[in-house]
């Protein structure tokens, strides 16, 4: 954690001011209206920008930065609520095939990744979008084949992926698959969330036959299904905290303006304790989602990851709540803003585990590791 | 979240190697009355004075250490780790009469007063609040009218901590009542040994005397123990409440700290999901605060503004309680026994009283501007939002 | 105060009861419905309750009424919002235009409007919110400025519920701006038909058409539809909302909706988790802390006390029900409560409103904190 963080300052700058140009709410509000919800042309200038090859390795065309950097570039996608599969395609996707994949299967995989040609994504939860409930996609061995079957659910942008990582239930273990998007069986099941910045999907398998290259892992699959999932959960509290600032600032913006009994709203106390508390969810999740970030593959990445996917996406819930009573009536309008910040936290709480699933697991790393203090 | 640097490290084995041989072991079973934890901690600030440990936040020149932040942060935490006595007793001397005076006292007032505070030999209070000056401090009444080279000063202070057993109170007073109420206030270093003071404690809801009410007739205060200029001290006095930011906290923290580690064992032994899911949300928050506080420490050290103490301590403050809540739930009815006699509200471990806690928690949200206070001053200072449009300024 | 329901209270809830499962499919919604489909609906079955005398049971008998009981009315309002509140619209018309009519009414006012009311033939708008005038109500600007026989009206209204299927809107403007704002309105009922009045939709996040702003465009009406003198609207309005802050009773449509949480998790075996049933308790404790509330707004009422404590705390408390039951939905059903029209969904469509519209939640605490500080406020 460095005080003066020229870089990152930079990085931020740069991001938020292509963001904004590219996609104010004006433009997402077109956006959003189609069934795809994306901007081909701005994932272009994403990958120009370098933002899809951030962590990457230099060997499969990425810029080898770390978390640090790509943190940046969520909260500010967070902030813009721009609908770009940037954690679908680089933490999830990127992120199986390099934690699981040899090295062959990252070099015929990542560099169109990094360079834009390609979108992924990964399928890693049962039907119910639960991480703790069992898988319902399997595998099978028919005649020699891997046969990929079942159900992946609440998967984030397959609409868009070219190729995903499907984790299956495997005899007694999980197995990594990469499956190609188009492949024969696969079907992808568009669903209508209340949240309307970003698309998932119900990815249906009916028989996928799955070939020997795309078999990621091997090792200890479960760990790694396990760190994907944290992974994803940290890079949903970035999100969550990019949208908290820009929540706080917007509501700020409203109440300093607004007038009732003589007086600008704002100046009321009990509206004036609303923003206080709104600030007060913001930074203490702003130091949690990032202190996770800095620590990631540390000593106590699993239990800072639990931190932040915790307390983050309560905070981002109960920071929206405040935010449409601050704007009251014209807060539920589709007109104003606000409203697609409460059901984006509404869907980021859900996604990747709900914060009581991760408490639960911060149970778990406090058990296992050393008493707390 | 600090990583020590090498000189950084090389400082930290120097301290803990002081500690290892002089800090005291065992006291805190004879730590029993206030009395005798005031005597401990008097024997082990003169034994860290001696070392030229105890005040690592002054310049050198006044036998401080010119100690970088992150410095001190590492004593705080190396005083934790080998269950070293705090000097809370002397805080109020050691860290707001000196920040006080190092930044607007006099030479021959910071001489007077810094050595005799480095060897333990002066305790301080802080004569603030009033009776009709709480949250709104600048409506304080206490009266100081100049006669010659001396004021005389009338009136009645509250909530003055320790003052039944400080040499020396902070004493704001009112020299001009004619003008806006902020512009007439004074600030004066009192002699309670003065005639005329009277110090009568406050019994809290603890059931103790942590506050004492300070009434004041006809007391001579000479004007060279006058802070600054005459009706600057609201300006003086800033500084003195900002002080309670920065380093002081850690103790705080840790205390928190150790309090989650007990809820975290009533957990376990209570066995469910449930009540393991609720110490881990408290265990995450803990965490959270702490890494919020070594930012803000950060961002001080580094020259970017602040403003984030209110933040803090809104935080800090209500989280306190909303544990102690809910480990008051777990507790069941042992947590309702009253505690034992002897507790120190300042120390920064978990004595095992949840009622303890849970009670002095309100010291926090109430006291040093409470949580009122400081979201008004969030919402105006930080955020910008308008103010409250307040009755013409009045004086009282 | 007591608990218990008397045997005849028993009987009429069981009566409704079966009326209403008879009538309507089970966990239907009327709001869920396109505007006009609703409407008709709509009317169609308060025609049914008009019959049995279950619409305006409170009103006097002479104005079509029963002269119920306030015990009676309570279990009608459990009963209307447990199976979707049919009434849609109506319970306004029902539970305060009819009674601010027969207030302030003329006798042909009575004549007219009552009668059309207690029949349930008709549907009403309520024309109180400005752009700049929401919590702060009485600075409205629609004026309405006298002309011979005839008032000339000015203004735009919005968050107008039902204004696109609405016959009558009761409407308050201006018709003094000088003095104190509160004592220069007047109370108007204006048929939505009127040449001038323009309805418009804004969306919203609710189902469409849940919202309308309305125009008024140099609309003249008879002065004979102003209610009540001229200038002393406000405190006709308010007179009558002190009476009437119980609202919809939904707490009881919260409780419902918590029943359906539980049966979806017993589904799923997630009943003996004990973060689930801590969840679902605490949120029933809401629900169940708003409805003993709001019976003690009823006894005091029945007693002929003055409730004013006890309603303005209901209804803060009905605002808690609402919201808690609501995040044990998001917290309990996960991803599967998010996707559109599911009936996480739809309760969240209600839970937003709560605390908003029909005076903000802290704008209840202040009349809350009024009553109880009095003149030391």
């Amino acid at each position: 954690m460095e005080p003066n963080d020229e870089l990152a300052d930079e990085l931020r700058a740069s991001t938020r001011k292509a963001l904004d140009d590219r996609m104010p709410t004006s433009v997402l509000r077109g956006v959003i209206d189609t069934d795809d919800r994306f901007d081909r042309g701005l994932y272009a200038l994403a990958a120009d920008l370098g933002w899809l090859g951030l962590t990457l390795p230099e060997s499969v065309g990425g810029v080898g930065g770390t978390w640090h950097e790509l943190a940046v570039v969520i909260e500010e996608l967070g902030r813009s609520m721009a609908p770009l599969p940037v954690v679908s395609s680089v933490v999830l996707g990127a992120g199986a095939v390099l934690l699981a994949g040899d090295d062959d299967q990252q070099q015929r995989l990542l560099p169109d990744l990094a360079g834009g040609r390609t979108i992924a994504t990964a399928a890693l939860t049962a039907a119910s979008g639960r991480p703790a409930d069992g898988l319902t996609a399997r595998l099978e061995r028919r005649d020699g084949a891997v046969v990929l079957s079942g159900v992946s659910g609440f998967v984030t942008d397959a609409h868009l992926a070219t190729w995903m990582v499907v984790a299956a239930v495997d005899g007694a273990d999980v197995g990594l698959v990469v499956v190609d998007a188009a492949a024969p069986g696969v079907r992808i099941e568009r669903l209508d969330t209340t949240d309307v910045t970003r698309r998932l999907a119900h990815v249906h398998f009916d028989g996928v036959v799955i070939e020997a290259v795309d078999v990621l892992g091997g090792g200890d699959n479960v760990e790694m299904r396990r760190e994907l999932l944290r992974r994803a959960g940290v890079a949903i509290a970035l999100d969550s905290v990019g949208g908290l600032g820009r929540v706080v600032e917007t509501t700020v913006e409203y109440v300093a303006e607004r007038e009732q009994f003589g007086r600008k709203v704002g100046s009321f106390q009990a509206v004036k304790h609303h923003c206080a508390n709104l600030l007060i969810l913001s930074e203490t999740s702003r130091v949690a989602a990032r202190a996770a970030a800095d620590g990631i593959g540390g000593a106590r990445w699993p239990e800072w990851a639990a931190v932040a996917s915790s307390y983050c996406g309560d905070a981002y819930t109960e920071a929206t709540r405040i935010a449409v009573q601050c704007f009251g009536g014209v807060g539920f309008t589709w007109e104003y803003d606000i409203h697609f910040f409460m059901k984006r936290a509404r869907l980021s709480q859900q996604l990747f585990g709900n914060p009581t699933h991760h408490r639960q697991l911060l149970v778990d790393e406090l058990r296992f590791a050393t008493p707390v203090g | 979240m600090f990583d020590d640097d090498a000189d950084l490290q090389a400082f930290r084995l120097r301290y803990r190697e002081f500690l290892h041989e002089f800090a005291p072991h065992g006291w805190r079973a004879h730590a029993t009355t206030t009395d005798a934890t005031l005597d401990i901690q008097r024997s082990w600030l003169r034994t860290l004075a001696a070392h030229g440990w105890a005040a690592p936040h002054w310049p050198a020149e006044y036998g401080g250490m010119d100690a970088t932040l992150a410095e001190q942060i590492v004593m705080q935490q190396e005083n934790s780790r080998a269950g070293a006595p705090a000097v809370t007793m002397f805080g109020m001397a050691l860290v707001h009469a000196a920040a006080t005076l190092l930044e607007f006292g006099s030479e021959e007032q910071r001489r007077r007063h810094l050595p005799h505070i480095l060897q333990g030999d002066e305790i301080w209070c802080q004569g603030f609040s009033e009776p009709g000056a709480g949250s709104d401090l600048a409506a304080l009444s206490t009266r100081a009218v100049r006669d010659g080279d001396r004021y005389i000063v009338n009136g009645q202070k509250i909530w003055s901590s320790g003052a039944d057993r400080a040499d020396r109170c902070l004493l704001l007073c009112r020299t001009d009542p004619d003008v806006p109420k902020h512009q007439g206030i004074t600030f004066l270093l009192l002699d309670l040994r003065s005639p005329g003071i009277e110090i009568r404690p406050i019994v809290s809801l603890l059931g103790s005397g942590e506050f004492c009410e300070v009434f004041m007739t006809d007391v001579v205060v000479p004007v060279t123990d006058r802070v600054g200029e005459e009706n600057e001290g609201w300006h003086i006095c800033q500084t003195t409440l900002s002080t309670e930011r920065g380093p002081y906290l850690l103790p705080v923290v840790n205390k928190l700290r150790d309090e989650c580690a007990a809820m975290w064992t009533m957990a376990e032994a209570i066995g469910t999901d449930h009540a393991a899911q609720v110490a881990a949300g408290f265990h995450a928050e803990v965490a959270i605060l702490s890494e919020l506080i070594d930012r803000t420490l950060l961002q001080a050290a580094f020259g970017k503004s602040g403003n984030e103490s209110s933040i803090l301590k809104v935080y800090y403050s209500e989280l306190s309680q909303r544990l102690t809540t809910a480990a008051l739930e777990m507790a069941g009815l042992d947590a309702q026994l009253a505690w034992t006699e002897a507790f120190d509200l300042n120390s920064d471990t978990f004595d095992g009283s949840w009622g303890l806690s849970h009670y002095w928690s309100w010291s926090w949200t109430i006291a040093g501007g409470s949580n009122e206070i400081q979201r008004n001053i969030i919402g105006e200072r930080v955020l910008g939002l308008p103010r409250e449009p307040r009755p013409e300024a009045r004086r009282s | 105060m007591h608990f218990d329901f008397s045997d005849d209270e028993l009987a009429f809830r069981k009566e409704l009861k079966e009326f209403l499962d008879g009538e309507l499919p089970v966990y239907f919604e009327f709001f869920d419905l396109p505007p006009e489909e609703r409407a008709e609906r709509s009317m169609a079955f308060v025609q049914l309750l008009s019959e049995r005398g279950w619409l305006t049971p409170a009103w006097p008998v002479e104005y079509g009424g029963s002269a119920q009981a306030p015990w009676q009315q309570m279990i009608l309002a459990e009963e209307m919002v447990a199976h979707g509140e049919p009434r849609t619209g109506q319970y306004m018309n029902v539970n305060w235009i009819g009674p601010a009519i027969i207030l302030a009414g003329t006798p042909e006012q009575k004549a007219y409007h009552l009668t059309r009311i207690s029949k349930g033939d008709v549907l009403w708008c309520q024309g109180f919110s400005e752009p700049d005038a929401g919590s702060d109500l009485a600075a409205l600007r629609t004026t309405a400025v006298r002309d011979g026989d005839e008032y000339v009206i000015n203004g735009e209204k919005i968050w107008t519920s039902n204004a696109g299927i609405a016959e009558f809107c009761f409407l308050l403007a201006r018709t003094n701006a000088e003095g104190r704002k509160q004592d220069g309105i007047s109370i108007f009922l204006v048929p939505v038909a009127t040449p001038g009045i323009e309805v418009g939709d804004i969306e919203s996040v609710l189902h469409p058409g849940a919202f309308h702003h309305v125009l008024f465009t140099d609309v003249r009406v008879p002065a004979s539809c102003r209610l009540g003198p001229e200038n002393e609207g406000f405190s006709i309005v308010r007179t009558l909302l002190a009476n009437e802050r119980t609202g919809v009773a939904r707490y009881h449509r919260a409780a419902g909706y918590l029943d359906r949480i539980a049966t979806w998790c017993a589904e799923r075996d997630l009943l003996d988790d004990s973060a689930v049933i801590e969840t679902l308790a605490s949120a029933r404790a809401a629900c169940e802390a708003a409805r003993l509330l709001v019976y003690q707004v009823y006894d005091e009422k029945t007693r002929g006390l003055d409730p004013d404590v006890s309603a303005w705390a209901y209804r803060t408390a009905a605002v808690r029900a609402e919201r808690v039951v609501n995040e044990a939905a998001f917290t309990l059903m996960g991803a599967e409560g998010l996707a559109r029209h599911s009936f996480a969904d739809s309760q969240f469509e209600w839970a937003v409103t709560a605390g908003v519209a029909g005076g903000s939640y802290e704008m209840q605490l202040n009349s809350l904190a009024r009553v109880l500080l009095g003149s030391k406020g």
